[in-house]
């Protein structure tokens, strides 16, 4: 009974061990049984939340550190846990249709559950060190299937062949796209390490509990780190590892290149697991950091930074939605953006007299943006493998042939934009309400901007893909016969049920939401009363008139893309210049990373290679090897013709060297013998020695 | 009195003329015959550590006379046994991995056979003797041994320049030994004892033996002999084309298990013997070994020989050992030595891995012309995978927990010594891993990923004496980076009794 949120994380993990076993008896067998394990997961995460007492389920790992692995059944973790493995599930039935025929599936389905595992671990984790296991985990998976692929065949590259900025190509290959996603989030796990290192090294223990216990004692951690000037810092080391696993700006470059790997699993990493990572341990961390660095009057440095990296990066990532040729791209740069707006509430808590707004807002975002952005990228799966392309100026037109997974996309898509009912509109709006709130001016203006952008974009999206007539690369298969349908089943409901549970969620929102918030607040019950007991915000005036202006700014953004993309035909640019080029090479940035990162480093690294290595050490090895032989030669060895020899030294010193080089390969042996003496020689010494002192 | 230890060294001895007799018989397959010897010194450990009772005090010794010098020891403890442990498992697994890659260095000759295998068991016997030596001059004469069979191996069946390769290995290493030998002579001379405890024991009673300024010059002496074998920036130059051009299996072992003995070494003899005067010395050494992490991974980061890359890759591996010792903290400490664990199983499967696939591509070694093997070696490619993943220091791996001790010790210095240097040191520290994971995943991906090249379609997995000590070595890497347990509580005991808490 007691272990039973142990099998949350676990179940998926014995999933993915079994699966290399299930294959080798039946190929179904390992679908299905893959599949079974996630729902199992799914039913024991639901189970948790509403049978088992709140607590941390621990059991002893590594005494000598005092290190205990736990699990810790708390709102927060219980509220992502659900979420996470609902929405895998549902990935995962999409998967057995899906991925029907391609190749590698035994690897498929281990790393997907693997994945879901890893994710559902480090959501579950009592303490940062055995959340950190999670955390890389889902690190290697997502590179793993990102580069599911990695025969690196044209078709599954993400990006338009032959593109390039500043010399850089800019179509990535499967193999490439994982290596880059793997390299990048560990750029910033690098800094989040550096924390944890920081954390343990003052405070003795990784246990949040703890942690948090621990701030309101002299001498603790907070203040330790504070006296060597290193709390923000260390804090701000921290948000490091959700830049670079939830993709923020500096390091969101990964993430519009993982679409490399297969749909569903771009769906998986947007919706359910990876990005979604660095946000739930901002939502873990920020309290503990909120406490700690308001002893210390140091709240804003922090908080600001995480507000303004997510206002920016919701901003960017806008831009360049509203020019992408690929549907997936689009999804992955909103996504991006998406976060950005949850990482913005999360950091206007901090900046605000009432932290749970922010800090509410921001995850009920987070639960919004899960559900529409699995359905969309599930229905887009569809879309892509039915029109056999991954560029929209491709599609055109495919409404017709399948109404239920354009509407699917069309009500995710709603939910994206923020247009009400749907569930979006709400959560997105309370992020900005409660920056309005925190009185961040321009952070409201920068998430009205891209509210504005976001629903241009969706818009967009959906007008060149399934309104207008059908793309002439579509027309020759429709002439044979060959009409693009509707998804099978198994496909087909995951996407429409997500969808639906969108709208659903949305109309039903003011009935929960205040509940949801209530329960939610209960995470901070172990903490010292600064966080917790502050009251729901109601509906005021001024609520109304930002509920108003955000909807307006969506409609707006709505009218521009139906006016531009549903009413006329599409026709793609033939060239990316101006501000067009712009954001089509991501403002440069992918480009310039390449060129001072990538290309500097290797750079470096040669030069030191030719100039140092080459140049000093492989030249002093074997001429310090020569000295040597000719030194011990000519001192060991009573030898008359060494002084013969060393006559002809100074007579001529080539000869000399000739001699010692035909020596050096001929007489090894022998001088090994004789450098080996030297040792025994200083041994009897020695012992003479002693036995003259005894 | 019982004769384990004695038997752990023994056993090799008496197999070095076994293998050679045996070897006109079974010609290559007297690799199978080494690697069942070995596993008796594997057990004969294993027996021991099982008999030293507890395993926070467990120290076992077997003692003989060796007039005049002293007492000739064997010792088992806390820091010794998991390091033996692996140089067994090491050394039988690459013996068996020699089979298939030595048939086709060697081809039909008996005698060759009798004679790499024979000098196969001689360096294993140096490599346990080393390892369990409680009396400095018998540590210097094992560490010797060590040195000898090696430097044959690389001379007799070698790559490239290997004369010329392995002397200046041979001359390097072999120096920086009787540096070394100084140090050790000026301790036994000053104390009037060589073997270790009594040295400890002399110096705790009677502190003036030795003043702190000549304490200073013995553990430079020392240090400086012992970073040569760790090949510290600046002292590393034998190592790459030693690793780059020694047959596989014994770059392996090279790599894997002697190396690191010289990051052993220290422990054992210069910090047992001189904490203070190593702690003074311990900011130098870290900046230093910084610079070897970060030089070394540079260096990896722009080969296109495989081996190259890994042998660079050790000399990096090198300098997280001795970042770990410079911390002195026993977190840095026990990571030191942790590290020295899962950079054998990590360095061991990957050069048995190069090994693999240098068989099919008959000796080819370049990676541009590898590619997409992943499909056509699906056990190799896994393991390389899992190895790569231990170098990386990622989580359920070894060498996960190694590097988290060895850099959280680190940090531990940092805080509690309030010094800038060596915040900045730490953070460098952790900042070096992100190379490792570049290099690594460079490689991997110009190896198994990608197209397949021409000359790779006629790949296959490799033969079970290559995948079986594989797959092993792939069970001891995760085992231990989800279960570090049995390890860490030996060395942090440890840890604590020489540097305290």
């Amino acid at each position: 009974m007691t272990y039973i949120p142990w099998l949350i994380w676990t179940l998926p993990l014995a999933g993915a061990l079994l699966t290399p076993v299930f294959a080798r008896i039946h190929s179904l067998l390992r679908d299905y049984a893959a599949v079974g394990f996630s729902l199992a997961a799914a039913a024991v995460a639901t189970f948790t939340a509403f049978g088992v007492p709140r607590g941390d389920y621990e059991i002893s790992w590594v005494p000598q550190l005092s290190l205990n692995a736990g699990v810790l059944v708390d709102p927060l973790s219980m509220f992502l846990v659900n979420i996470v493995a609902w929405i895998s599930f549902l990935i995962m039935v999409y998967s057995l249709q899906y991925m029907k025929a391609e190749f590698g599936l035994t690897r498929y389905w281990f790393f997907m559950n693997l994945f879901i595992g890893n994710m559902l671990l480090l959501v579950l984790a009592d303490n940062l060190l055995m959340m950190f296991f999670g955390w890389e985990g889902v690190g290697l998976c997502s590179y793993a299937l990102i580069g599911h692929f990695y025969h690196d065949e044209p078709e599954h590259w993400v990006g338009t062949t032959g593109d390039a900025a500043l010399g850089v190509p800019q179509a990535y290959s499967p193999s490439h796209a994982g290596m880059k996603a793997f390299v990048m989030t560990r750029i910033g796990d690098i800094a989040l390490l550096i924390a944890i290192f920081l954390i343990f090294a003052t405070a003795g223990t990784f246990n949040y509990s703890q942690l948090a216990t621990q701030l309101g004692k002299t001498g603790s951690w907070a203040s330790t780190l504070s006296g060597l000037g290193l709390l923000v810092p260390t804090a701000l080391l921290f948000f490091g590892g959700p830049i670079g696993k939830s993709a923020q700006f500096p390091l969101q470059e990964w993430l519009p290149d993982a679409m490399a790997g297969p749909t569903s699993v771009s769906a998986l990493i947007h919706a359910a697991t990876m990005v979604k990572a660095g946000v739930f341990l901002v939502g873990r961390m920020g309290p503990i950091f909120f406490l700690a660095l308001l002893q210390f009057n140091q709240v804003t440095p922090f908080f600001g930074t995480v507000a303004w990296i997510g206002a920016f990066t919701a901003f960017l990532a806008a831009t360049q939605a509203t020019v992408a040729r690929e549907i997936k791209k689009v999804l992955a740069y909103s996504t991006v953006s998406q976060i950005g707006y949850m990482m913005m509430g999360l950091g206007v808590a901090g900046l605000s007299a009432n932290f749970i707004a922010g800090y509410s807002a921001g995850l009920l975002q987070l639960m919004s943006h899960a559900i529409f952005k699995a359905s969309l990228f599930l229905a887009a799966g569809w879309v892509i493998h039915a029109t056999g392309t991954r560029f929209m100026d491709q599609m055109g037109g495919v409404a017709k042939a399948m109404r239920l997974t354009s509407i699917a996309m069309i009500f995710a898509g709603l939910s994206l934009m923020g247009i009400p009912p749907f569930s979006g509109f709400w959560t997105k709006d309370a992020i900005l309400s409660a920056t309005f709130e925190s009185s961040q001016y321009i952070l409201y203006a920068m998430g009205l901007g891209t509210v504005l952008l976001t629903a241009f974009y969706t818009t967009r999206m959906l007008g060149i893909t399934f309104a207008g007539k059908a793309s002439k690369h579509l027309e020759e298969p429709q002439k044979e016969g060959n009409h693009n349908s509707e998804a099978g089943l198994t496909m087909l409901i995951p996407y429409l049920a997500l969808a639906v549970a969108s709208l659903a969620l949305g109309v039903l929102y003011p009935l929960y939401s205040g509940s949801l918030t209530n329960y939610l607040m209960g995470t901070f019950q172990s903490l010292p009363p600064i966080l917790s007991g502050e009251s729901v915000p109601g509906l005021s005036t001024t609520d109304i008139i930002l509920l108003a202006a955000s909807t307006s700014m969506a409609a707006i953004g709505l009218a521009l893309g139906y006016v531009r993309y549903f009413r006329r035909a599409y026709e793609a640019p033939r060239q990316m210049k101006g501000l067009r080029g712009f954001l089509w090479y991501r403002w440069y940035i992918d480009a310039i990373y390449y060129r001072v990162f990538v290309g500097g480093l290797t750079w470096a690294s040669r030069g030191l290679y030719r100039y140092i290595e080459q140049g000093i050490w492989d030249r002093l090895s074997p001429a310090v090897a020569r000295d040597i032989i000719d030194y011990t030669s000519a001192s060991g060895t009573l030898d008359s013709s060494v002084v013969d020899r060393g006559v002809n030294d100074v007579a001529s010193a080539g000869s000399r060297l000739s001699n010692l080089l035909r020596r050096f390969q001929s007489g090894v042996t022998e001088q090994y013998v004789i450098v080996f003496a030297i040792g025994i020689v200083l041994l009897l010494v020695y012992m003479i020695f002693i036995i003259g002192a005894r | 009195m019982t004769f384990l230890l004695i038997g752990a060294i023994v056993v090799p001895l008496i197999s070095v003329p076994v293998v050679f007799l045996s070897s006109s018989l079974l010609k290559e397959k007297t690799g199978y015959v080494a690697s069942a010897l070995s596993l008796i010194s594997l057990a004969a450990l294993v027996a021991t550590g099982a008999s030293a009772s507890s395993y926070l005090s467990g120290v076992y010794t077997e003692s003989y006379s060796w007039s005049p010098i002293g007492t000739f020891g064997l010792r088992v403890d806390n820091l010794s046994l998991p390091i033996l442990l692996t140089i067994a498992l090491m050394v039988t697994l690459i013996a068996m991995f020699s089979v298939p890659y030595m048939r086709q260095r060697i081809g039909d000759d008996p005698r060759r056979y009798g004679l790499y295998y024979s000098l196969y068991m001689l360096y294993s016997l140096g490599m346990l003797g080393t390892v369990l030596a409680t009396n400095l001059i018998e540590f210097y004469l094992f560490f010797e041994i060590m040195l000898v069979p090696s430097f044959f191996l690389i001379a007799e069946w070698g790559y490239g320049e290997r004369d010329k390769i392995s002397l200046a290995y041979f001359i390097w290493t072999h120096v920086g030994a009787l540096v070394l030998l100084v140090g050790i002579l000026v301790t036994g001379f000053l104390t009037g004892s060589t073997d270790m405890d009594s040295v400890v024991n002399n110096l705790a009673t009677n502190p003036s033996l030795i003043s702190s300024t000549v304490r200073l010059a013995v553990v430079g002496a020392m240090c400086f002999g012992l970073f040569v074998k760790i090949a510290q920036f600046g002292l590393h130059a034998w190592l790459p084309s030693a690793y780059a051009e020694a047959p596989t299996p014994i770059s392996a072992l090279l790599s894997s298990a002697m190396t690191g003995i010289g990051g052993y070494a220290i422990v054992r003899i210069v910090m047992t013997i001189y904490p203070s005067a190593f702690q003074t010395l311990s900011p130098i050494f870290a900046g230093w070994a910084l610079v070897t992490m970060f030089y070394g991974s540079a260096m990896a980061l722009v080969q296109d020989d495989v081996k190259r890359l890994l042998a660079y890759s050790s000399m990096s591996q090198m300098g997280y050992i001795l970042f770990g010792l410079a911390t002195f903290t026993s977190f840095g400490v026990s990571g030191s030595m942790f590290q020295y664990i899962s950079n054998a199983t990590a360095k061991g499967i990957l050069f048995i891995v190069v090994g693999a696939i240098m068989l099919q591509f008959r000796g080819e070694r370049s990676m541009s012309k590898m590619g997409g093997l992943a499909g056509k070696m699906p056990i190799t490619a896994t393991a390389a995978f899992i190895g790569s993943l231990a170098l990386m220091g990622f989580p359920t791996t070894n060498g996960f927990f190694s590097e988290f001790l060895l850099f959280q010790g680190g940090f531990i210095r940092a805080t509690s010594s309030f010094s800038d240097y060596r915040i900045i040191v730490a953070v460098l520290g952790v900042v070096a891993t992100a190379f490792t994971a570049g290099y690594s995943l460079l490689a991997l991906r110009k190896i198994f990923f990608g197209p397949s090249s021409a000359d790779s379609a006629a790949v296959k997995e490799a033969p079970w004496a290559i995948t079986v000590p594989l797959m092993v070595l792939a069970i001891v890497t995760i085992a231990l980076g989800i279960y570090p347990t049995p390890v860490i509580s030996r060395f942090v005991a440890f840890g604590q009794s020489i540097v305290g808490g």
